[in-house]
């Protein structure tokens, strides 16, 4: 027979290459003792378990979400949120440290676990035995028209090992429930409404900010509001217009003006009369030529020479006559006259020169009359006094002419001014137009908001009121908590079949393992893959009476082990579980009612 | 047992007769030349073969057609190709070499038409005497040492056409005996003796000495031994290694806990 190389395999069942379930079966088979042993073992533990553990019992009770007795088209309610989600916040309160430690105290629950842990953990503990769930049910959304969940009950449960225990918890949580749902309510209602109640005052006082600001703007910037533009601008075109003609008038005037004043001087002030043909001056003219030709003599000759005494005599009778004086104005222009003439002779002749001396003379005499006549009353000026009709109307006239020119130039130096003023308030409107147009505009917005805040309040004190009279949604119980007959936990017969499927696996489970794990030759087959071709022959084990004796002497032992550790484990349990006799009845018990139970 | 019986009395009547003991249907080798004209012939024990599974011996054991089944492949092989030593090894102690080299040489005992030569080549623990309840004196490991006549080692134990040669007392230079001249020179003269004669030997341990793998060059065939549930996959492979320069027959596998078919038949 040829046989090929080494074939690799590890042991047992890996070797095949095509594992059936014969080769598994087989396996099984072989290392059965291997397989019953953890089997048995689990089945015990798991009936133990089973029978053991102490039974919950729970306690329901079924709450109702009504719908609101008024419509919400006629009173929307303030309160929001899909019914889920309320009922979620409503147990997040309800199951508060608070209530709970309460509850546990007045009920004394959970004595052991209080004796043993902190408040805070038997309080999460009960948080965990107490359960809610939604019953929704299919309605129509009245929007959409789409079929939906809502909402439309759920259920408050409460579990523990005494029912009766549980069903006046329940009862306590139930209370909470509808209580802390009312109290919610009315308070988001409450709510709503202070918000609004407080944002209406917010825009009043800014309402009444704004009137303030623009009342005051108005003031300050009087007359270069936006309104009184036009008014402006009117004003102004109507004092340019009476600018213009009061300038056409002015033309005229000056114009008229300077005509008179070219007349007169044409014209003699001193209306001249003939007398034989030849024309006679005026006693006022003679006097003032005397009076000049004194003058000149009395420089020219000196003071006492007879002929200027002569004519000082001829003058002060004519003077007697008209009663006229020095005229002040005459000697005035005289002085200046002479003072320009002597300046000129000075410089072009020495001082002792006789022009200068003459002009110095002469300068002296005047000075001296002035003097004189400073200290004399002012006489009438009729030297002066033209008596030319057409003189005196040419006169009246220009008088006339200068002082319209006067008064035209005052108004038209008024009409500027108030031009320039108006100007003044149409420059500075653009800004205040700006500023009054961003008042105008949020006093406007202001009221709107205003307006609209009211409404809301209005709707929300409704609401409120609707809550204050229980007419919105509420909860209803129509399902109050019952005291529990039958336990919900643990549900025995489940764990017996779970136990017994796993102890089933993990004895499998065993046997396969160890046998994956052992890598001699299993089978037959296996020789045969490894080698090549089969074994010549199979020679089975032939059992001698010393292996017999020694199987023998190996069961014993391993039957004193095992009894051995089982007495260990009860007297253990005995010890510091639960006594023996106690286990025991309560097993029976519990064996008993469950198979009461399965007969039912 | 009844023929076993006969035969012994007729060999020992032989015997005090004095008559030399003749070749073929009373125990084995005998020869005209050569130094073995007479073989001890020596009871076995019945104890002593059952507790060491000697099955062959009874009549009407369960396994005897098993047993048969190998003698009956391993002459086939070994008639094709003209080989009359085999070797009986494993890879560890204690897998059941002896116990398949003992059953299967009784087993070969009885078929007519050959004897049977069973070499105890297993040094350290000799163990086919034990098989058969004997306590020799004498054997291999005296014939090697102290060059004792192998004529004076050689046993037949009841069985016809049966001969043993034990390996005589324990002895730790095993390996060297067995690679020394002498050894070669007697494996060489066993064989070539008688034509018609198999010559199993029951070999150590492949794994643990070397003896085997010295002396396995001198056979021509060889049988491996393995126990299901204790043999490690690797030791089979190692062997087979070992094992490629000889011609390996096949394989055994012994102490099996699968059902055997037809254990009535």
């Amino acid at each position: 027979m040829a046989y090929d190389g080494v074939n690799a395999g590890e042991g047992g069942l890996s070797a095949v290459a095509s594992k059936s379930i014969g080769d598994y079966l087989a396996v099984v088979w072989s290392r059965r003792t291997l397989v019953l042993v953890p089997a048995i073992l689990l089945m015990i533990l798991s009936f133990l378990v089973a029978f053991l553990l102490p039974p919950v019992y729970r306690s329901q009770a079924t709450i109702l979400i009504e719908e609101p007795d008024v419509p919400p088209e006629l009173v929307l309610s303030t309160i929001t949120g899909f019914a889920d989600e309320r009922i979620q916040a409503i147990t997040q309160r309800v199951n508060s440290t608070q209530n709970l430690s309460a509850i546990i105290e007045r009920y004394n629950l959970y004595p052991k676990s209080r004796a043993k842990l902190p408040l805070t953990e038997v309080v999460d503990k009960m948080r965990d035995d107490i359960k809610s769930d939604l019953i929704s049910a299919d309605v129509k959304d009245p929007r959409s028209g789409r079929a939906a969940q809502a909402t439309i009950a759920f259920t408050v449960s409460f579990d523990y090992r005494d029912p009766a225990t549980a069903q006046r918890v329940a009862n306590e949580i139930v209370n909470l429930y509808l209580s802390e749902n009312l109290r919610e309510r009315q308070s988001k209602a409450n709510e709503t409404t202070n918000f609004l109640s407080g944002e209406t005052a917010r825009l009043q006082k800014l309402i009444n900010d704004l009137e303030k600001r623009i009342s005051d703007l108005k003031q300050t910037s009087a007359g270069s509001l936006p309104e009184q533009m036009d008014y402006n601008l009117q004003r102004i075109s109507r004092a340019e217009t009476e600018l213009r003609d009061l300038d056409r008038r002015v033309d005229g005037l000056e114009q008229q003006r300077i005509y008179l004043e070219a007349e007169l001087l044409k014209m003699s002030p001193f209306g001249s009369y003939v007398v034989d043909g030849q024309r006679v001056m005026s006693p006022g003219d003679q006097l003032k030529a005397l009076k000049t030709q004194l003058i000149t003599l009395s420089g020219q000759y000196g003071a006492n020479h007879p002929d200027v005494v002569k004519l000082r005599r001829q003058v002060t009778a004519l003077e007697g006559e008209t009663g006229g004086s020095d005229d002040a104005q005459t000697l005035r222009r005289e002085q200046e006259r002479l003072s320009a003439e002597l300046a000129q002779a000075k410089e072009r002749y020495s001082e002792s020169h006789p022009d200068v001396i003459k002009l110095q003379r002469n300068l002296d005499a005047v000075q001296a009359s002035l003097k004189q006549s400073r200290g004399k009353p002012q006489a009438v000026p009729t030297a002066a006094q033209p008596d030319n009709p057409a003189y005196i109307q040419l006169q009246a006239q220009l008088q006339v002419a200068k002082s319209d020119l006067k008064a035209i130039a005052e108004q038209r130096i008024a009409i500027k001014k108030q031009i320039a003023e108006v100007d003044k308030l149409v420059a500075a409107t653009p800004l205040v137009e700006r500023e009054y147009g961003q008042l105008m505009r949020d006093y406007e917005s202001a009221q709107r908001e205003f307006e609209t805040i009211r409404q809301k309040q209005m709707m929300a004190q409704l609401g409120e009121t609707l809550e204050a009279e229980r007419k919105g949604e509420r909860f209803l119980l129509i399902e109050p908590p019952s005291q529990p007959t039958k336990p919900i936990k643990p549900k025995r017969l489940a764990i017996l079949a779970i136990g017994f499927v796993l102890s089933i696996g993990a004895g499998i489970g065993t046997a396969l393992l160890v046998d994956g794990l052992d890598k001699s030759i299993g089978s037959a087959k296996q020789l045969a893959l490894m080698t090549g071709a089969a074994p010549l022959v199979v020679v089975p084990y032939i059992r001698t009476a010393m292996d017999v004796m020694r199987e023998w002497i190996a069961r014993l032992g391993v039957t004193a082990a095992v009894l051995a550790t089982v007495v260990a484990l009860l007297m253990v349990v005995d010890e510091f579980i639960m006594p023996l006799d106690v286990l025991y009845s309560i097993l029976e018990r519990q064996v008993e009612a469950t198979f009461i139970r399965l007969g039912e | 047992m009844e023929n076993i019986q006969k035969a012994l009395e007729k060999a020992r009547a032989r015997r005090e007769s004095g008559a030399p003991a003749s070749s073929a249907p009373v125990g084995g080798a005998a020869s005209p030349s050569g130094g073995y004209t007479r073989t001890r012939v020596i009871r076995p024990d019945p104890a002593a073969l059952k507790e060491h599974r000697i099955i062959v011996a009874e009549n009407g054991h369960r396994l005897t057609d098993t047993f048969r089944i190998l003698r009956t492949q391993v002459m086939q092989e070994m008639t094709a190709g003209r080989h009359r030593t085999l070797a009986v090894t494993g890879p560890n102690p204690n897998e059941g070499k002896t116990f398949i080299a003992v059953n299967l040489a009784v087993s070969l005992a009885m078929l007519t038409e050959s004897t049977v030569l069973l070499v105890d080549l297993d040094l350290r623990r000799p163990a086919v005497h034990k098989c058969f309840g004997l306590k020799p004196d004498v054997g291999l490991g005296e014939y090697l040492l102290h060059s004792v006549p192998l004529a004076d080692c050689l046993i037949n134990p009841g069985i016809d056409r049966l001969v043993v040669l034990p390996g005589g007392a324990p002895l730790r230079t095993s390996s060297e005996l067995l690679s020394s001249p002498k050894m070669l020179s007697l494996a060489r003269e066993l064989k070539e003796r008688y034509p018609d004669r198999v010559i199993v030997y029951d070999l150590p341990p492949l794994l643990v000495t070397d003896d085997a793998l010295v002396f396995l060059s001198h056979a021509e065939c060889c049988l491996l031994v393995a126990s299901e549930g204790k043999t490690q996959v690797s030791d089979i492979q190692r062997s087979l290694e070992l094992l490629q320069s000889t011609k390996l027959l096949g394989t055994v596998l012994n102490k099996s806990k699968c059902r055997v078919r037809g254990l009535n038949y």
